[in-house]
């Protein structure tokens, strides 16, 4: 039987290329000529990244890379790997999201789909065309609005949010000053040709971005035994520390490769402007507990499942 | 049954007129948003967000129109070679066509719109429900299907019936608004 | 049944569909649906009727296009065409041929603020066509330059199609904005000579006007101060950083409105006028892109793409030949289909291909429409022809083909320069990222 597996992004990019399609070709290999997974990339099946949790629904594609910040009001318990100071890497991360599902602490949507993967990406920090080292600093900067977790926290820090930028669109915004700076990353830095237009990367980790690969579930419940074995072989807590492993070593490839042309300086705040930080944006981590449904327990799992996951790397 | 046609087209095209008006409003809180940003560094919140759901409602209240007037980008040329029935013929082959196509069209987008309304999904920045707004779009849809199912009966009549000769060249601008 | 001959099959019922006058986007849609559901099955296939409409809708890159189409249509109403043609006179209309480059100036003059070609044909029809005429300009001259004048419409940025092209390949609007510049400022330049290489072989063409004295240039550009400031803040806007392209729009919507209103014109006919022809342009693209973005759903699935760029690839012929080869196929079936039906639903098999070959989709989204303007002017059905032809019933479709002529070689002459070079195209785009 063949699963078509759709992943918005291009078929080069880093994780459809070396961690979904290497994945789905496992799984296509462990099942003994019971599965075959046809990756669709580059939004054959679907363009846009906001449409794909609804591809899987539908059946129009069995298997998908999900964002779940583009699905606003679903997956909700996952947006609090969105707060500031929580992860450090997607290798410690990744596994502990994974752990908050097992533990129950991740549901709703969740239970509706068969859940492959929970991942979360390395952690977003600041960059930007104007040098940024204290929370003062941000006062008037124009910035890509985030999602709804840290937008109380960037205006809290006086920024001004800018809405309707796409990932492609960031780095003509920022040369043309449209805005200031974004929240983002070493990879999507890379992705999506920041490289150019930022000058300072302040590496405060505030916050990081959730993601899953999911499953039909009538769709699992259909097939033999063997090709359900075939995929639970690769699925679960092994994917996430796949994941994780994965997308840090890209951040850390990507990160020497912007560094070596010179063009920004990476300002690494000390402990002193750390503990600043953390106090201008709690107001986001502050929001989430009072906005959420059994926020504080959440929030207290997440911090314990990560420093577990932590301690075993 | 042409009173009842014409009727139809009248409110068609209101609708249309109230959705562009809509669009107009659209441009001029994005402009305000803007403004604001420019002068003070204080935009609107969430412009983007009622952009999004409001464009929504506006393209699906253009459709019924479209419809009633056979606005849509086709090749006329089998039509332009052949005679007067062999036209009639084909715009009743088009309309039942284009018929299936809107009832699809209409018949998915109320399950879709249930399905956002069970899933709860919301807009980004303001968290307003998204389900409303795509209800009013899919009942546009079924609009714009019962206006076809007329446009499909009179083309039916006048195949069979016979009717003023629309000798008159189809309009060029009618195919070819992209350009 | 093998989803390649599945694909096979589905393109020929596309095919037949459009020609028993089934509107475009219609037919992609329902023979997007069927082929996918023989593949994938009915109950994921339906779906997609609401999915990607919706998508569309949501769409604010596409949004830009009703937004573009009501500046546009405001513009006009509020006169700016006029505007922008009276100072174009002042400046060049003594010369040789001075009202045909004044029609060509001015066209590109107002294709800088309206995104539509058969718009820009339609109002210079109105606004140069009789000054040319009672100026002792022959027929033919006259109207093939404002219908050539009228692919400007398009080829200057902002350019519905660019949208449209953009929002279906997945690139950035504004790399297709600041790619078409230089393109565009050749297609001035080549239209210019083209009316001084007619006049040269055939002198009686056209008469000298008088030249305009610097009081009576001054007045032209106080007059026109509506679009010039209209297309500073539009474009300025959009190439400075101020806003995006949504942003600009939306702005050029609200200042035009503003002008329709400051220059006395506005009334609620006129309004509404407006709304409509906007609303009607707007539901057939939105319709065009449903039923496009469903096709290619069956056409991914099918693996057709990826088999043809495998087979092609294969081939012992350079990809440029390839290029050249599609190219005359779209200018060919222009002459009897639809230059935009044919871009559009060969779009998902043509893309891989493009992109197997290295080449940029941003150069070939100018490229095609390019294309898609020669068409416009092109017997049997150019549709610039056809607007002037329904304008002016007296000046009869051969007199204006006979007129498009020089224009029409002019074009083919930049399409061969645009296909070989492609850094004309790409240099901007690269210097202002
Ligand atoms: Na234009
Ligand atoms: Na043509």
């Amino acid at each position: 039987e063949t699963l078509r597996f759709s992943s918005f992004e291009p078929p080069v990019a880093h994780v459809t290329k070396e961690i979904l399609t290497p994945w789905a070709e496992d799984v296509s290999a462990a099942s003994d000529g019971e599965l075959t997974i046809q990756m669709f990339a580059g939004g054959s099946l679907g363009r846009n990244p906001a449409q794909q949790l609804q591809l899987v629904e539908d059946g129009v594609a069995d298997i998908a890379w999900v964002i779940p910040g583009y699905s606003p009001g679903r997956f909700q318990e996952s947006t609090v790997a969105e707060l500031p100071f929580l992860i450090p890497s997607s290798t410690a991360g990744s596994p502990a999201m994974w752990k908050m599902y097992e533990d129950g602490h991740f549901k709703g949507d969740f239970d509706k789909l068969k859940m492959l993967g929970i991942f979360v990406s390395y952690p977003n920090s600041i960059a930007s065309r104007k040098e940024v080292t204290v929370p003062e600093d941000m006062n008037g900067l124009k910035m890509r609005a985030p999602g709804p977790t840290m937008l109380s926290a960037l205006e809290a820090l006086g920024s001004v949010p800018v809405g309707g930028i796409t990932g492609p669109t960031v780095a003509e915004s920022i040369s043309r000053g449209l805005i200031d700076g974004t929240f983002t990353q070493w990879g999507a830095i890379e992705t999506f040709r920041m490289g150019d237009v930022i000058t300072h990367f302040n590496t405060a980790p505030l916050g990081a971005t959730p993601m899953l690969v999911v499953m039909n579930k009538a769709k699992y419940d259909s097939l033999s035994d063997k090709a359900k074995a075939a995929i639970d072989k690769f699925s679960g807590a092994t994917f996430s520390e796949r994941f994780g492993a994965s997308f840090d070593a890209n951040i850390a490839k990507a990160r020497d490769e912007l560094l070596s042309k010179g063009t920004i300086t990476v300002v690494e705040p000390d402990e002193t402007q750390l503990e600043q930080w953390k106090e201008a944006v709690a107001i986001a981590t502050q929001q989430w507990i009072e906005q959420n449904e059994n926020g504080q327990a959440i929030h207290d799992a997440f911090v314990k499942a990560v420093a577990e996951a932590q301690g075993t790397n | 049954m042409e009173n009842i046609e014409r009727r139809i087209k009248g409110v068609a095209r209101v609708v249309a007129l109230i959705g562009f008006f809509g669009l107009l409003l659209l441009a001029a809180m994005t402009t305000l948003d803007i403004l604001l940003r420019w002068l003070f560094n204080a935009p609107l919140h969430g412009v983007n967000d009622v952009s999004s759901v409001v464009m929504a409602i506006v393209i699906a209240a253009c459709i019924p129109a479209n419809l009633a007037m056979k606005q849509n980008i086709s090749v006329e040329v089998l039509g332009s070679i052949g005679g007067a029935r062999t036209r009639r013929v084909l715009d009743v082959v088009a309309s039942l066509f284009t018929l299936v196509f809107i009832i699809l069209m209409a018949w998915r987008f109320v399950p879709y719109a249930e399905g956002l309304r069970e899933t709860g999904d919301r807009t980004w920045v303001l968290g307003w429900p998204i389900w409303p707004w795509w209800m009013a779009a899919s009942a546009l849809m079924i609009a714009a299907a019962i206006v076809q199912v007329l446009v499909t009966i009179s083309d039916i009549a006048t195949l069979i019936l016979g009717g003023p000769d629309e000798a008159e060249p189809s309009e060029p601008t009618g195919g070819d608004a992209i350009l | 049944m093998d989803p390649l001959l599945i694909a096979l099959v589905g393109f020929l019922a596309m095919m037949v569909l459009i020609v028993v006058h089934v509107p475009i986007g219609v037919a992609m849609a329902l023979v997007g649906v069927t082929g996918f559901a023989s593949i994938v099955g009915w109950g994921p296939a339906v779906t997609l009727m609401a999915t990607e409409p919706a998508s569309a809708m949501a769409n604010l890159d596409l949004a830009v296009i009703p937004l573009f189409m009501l500046m546009g249509s405001l513009a006009a109403a509020a006169g700016l065409a006029s505007d922008v043609y009276n100072l174009a006179n002042a400046l060049i209309g003594h010369r040789r041929g001075g009202l045909a480059s004044t029609t060509i100036v001015a066209s590109a003059g107002f294709g800088a603020i309206c995104g539509s070609g058969v718009a820009t044909t339609a109002t210079f029809g109105r606004v140069a066509m009789p000054e040319m005429l009672e100026r002792g300009y022959r027929p033919d001259l006259a109207a093939g330059s404002i219908a050539a004048g009228g692919t400007l419409g398009i080829i200057v940025p902002p350019s519905s199609m660019m949208i449209l092209y953009a929002v279906l390949t997945e690139q950035s609007v504004l790399d297709l904005f600041s790619a078409a510049i230089v393109p565009a400022a050749l297609a001035v330049i080549f239209y210019m000579i083209a009316i001084q290489v007619k006049l040269t072989m055939d002198p009686e063409a056209a008469q000298r006007g008088e030249r305009a004295t610097m009081r009576q240039r001054l007045h032209a550009a106080g007059q026109a101060w509506g679009v010039i400031v209209l297309f500073v803040v539009v474009m300025g806007g959009i190439y400075s950083g101020i806003f995006t392209v949504h942003e600009a729009a939306a702005v050029g919507v609200v200042f035009s409105f503003l002008l329709l209103v400051a220059k006395g014109r506005f009334t609620w006919n006129t309004l509404i006028g407006v709304l409509a022809e906007a609303s009607a342009g707007t539901a057939m693209i939105y319709i065009m892109v449903f039923g496009a973005t469903i096709f290619s759903y069956f056409m991914a699935v099918s693996g057709a793409a990826a088999f043809m760029v495998g087979a092609i690839s294969g081939l012992p012929v350079p990809p440029i030949a390839i290029l050249v080869l599609l190219l005359v196929l779209y200018i060919f079936l222009g002459a009897f289909f639809d230059e935009v039906a044919a871009m559009v639903i060969t779009l998902p098999l043509v893309i891989p291909l493009i992109l197997s070959f290295g080449y940029d989709l941003v150069w070939w989204g100018i490229i095609n429409v390019v294309v898609i303007g020669i068409g416009m002017m092109t017997p049997p059905i150019g549709i610039n022809v056809m607007v002037l032809n329904s304008m002016y019933r007296s000046i009869s479709l051969g007199t204006i083909y006979r007129g498009i002529m020089p224009f029409l070689i002019a074009e083919l002459a930049r399409l061969l320069l645009l296909t070989l070079f492609p850094q004309l195209t790409l240099w901007l785009p690269s210097v202002l990222h």
